[in-house]
């Protein structure tokens, strides 16, 4: 319980962090980018982009354990049924409970 | 002044039965470090973004620094920047109310301000400004009852780490639907993984970011592929 105590700082500090950086995002708008919101290369970026990063975080969140090989496949297999579910469905706390249940399962099973 | 706080109540309903359950992830997440259950609830109070949350959980638990923690939170919640540009001028006179719907400004917050069904007769910035605070009141709730249970329920949480990527996947398809082309999600792909396979793993989402922006910047000066342009000009 010591060690969790001493955690306390750190943890508040990440909150704070993470708390200015989200605000940064959202107040940007408001004091910078209504100057130049109409110009075509931000409407490109503001179109495009958030998709690629949102890509991008997926492959961050296995970072140390994407291979091109067939240990990684129960991994691949529960982001394709998350996928699947929520273009069939559009139900996303549905596809987020049942891809991770299944996950879940996988790895107390000790598959992964 | 009752109407409009009932008017905003309902109008906040569809955004609880998303938030309470979400929120609850996150807190039996969150329980799974150890810390008081009331640091869930001070998280959904002070951060008070989803996907941002649940990435706190992994970065805490990998005792990730703080440079780490500021630029994974402002690349993932990059795409609000763009949320604000049609809000601007609209949010009311009172500075603290614009800072507070500025600060609370989500996804589903934004989804609801935005929409043009705002009840008739209303005063339109007020109802906006009870909005958000009814929207952060359903997060904050949802937090707490999961870092309570999460604190007293003993389970095996083992793997409940996917909840985010499973998140990231959701907003992708929604994306994919959004957009109908195929290019920036394939090109995003090749581009990670020749980050993690060549360049580095540990600084993989800096250093891939950046060049997809490259990508994004060397394409618009091209004009390839001829669609992307089109599209965009064709929708804004």
């Amino acid at each position: 319980m010591n060690d969790v105590m001493d955690g306390v700082p750190y943890l508040l500090a990440v909150m704070v962090v993470m708390g200015l950086a989200t605000f940064a995002t959202r107040v940007l708008p408001f004091v910078i980018l209504y100057r130049v919101a109409d110009h075509p290369l931000l409407v490109y970026l503001g179109r495009y982009l958030p998709a690629m990063i949102l890509m991008l975080l997926v492959l961050y969140s296995f970072r140390q354990e994407v291979q091109l090989s067939v240990d990684f496949l129960p991994q691949l297999g529960c982001l394709v049924l998350v996928g699947l579910l929520q273009w069939w469905l559009k139900q996303a706390l549905v596809s987020i409970i049942a891809g991770t249940a299944a996950y879940m399962a996988l790895v107390q099973l000790g598959w992964v | 002044m009752t109407t409009l706080n009932s008017q905003a109540f309902k109008a906040s309903l569809p955004v609880m039965f998303g938030y309470v359950p979400l929120g609850i992830a996150f807190g039996i997440l969150f329980a799974g470090l150890g810390y008081h259950w009331l640091f869930a609830s001070l998280y959904g109070l002070v951060v008070y973004a989803g996907a941002a949350q649940f990435l706190a959980v992994g970065l805490l638990s990998a005792q990730a620094g703080l440079l780490e923690v500021a630029v994974a939170t402002l690349l993932l919640n990059a795409r609000h920047m763009f949320y604000g540009l049609s809000l601007i001028g609209k949010l009311g006179q009172s500075r603290l109310a614009r800072f507070y719907q500025i600060f609370g400004l989500t996804d589903e917050t934004y989804s609801l301000v935005s929409a043009a069904k705002i009840p008739a007769g209303v005063d339109a910035a007020a109802w906006r400004l009870r909005i958000t605070a009814f929207n952060q009141t359903w997060w904050v709730i949802g937090c707490s009852i999961g870092g309570w249970l999460g604190s007293r329920i003993e389970f095996s949480t083992a793997g409940i780490e996917f909840a985010l990527p499973a998140l990231f996947v959701v907003l992708l398809v929604e994306q994919y639907r959004y957009l109908r082309a195929l290019w920036p999600f394939v090109t995003a792909l090749l581009v990670g993984l020749f980050t993690l396979f060549v360049i580095s793993r540990d600084q993989m989402l800096l250093i891939s970011v950046m060049l997809a922006l490259c990508v994004l910047l060397l394409q618009w000066r091209t004009g390839w592929p001829s669609s992307a342009k089109a599209r965009q000009t064709g929708a804004s």
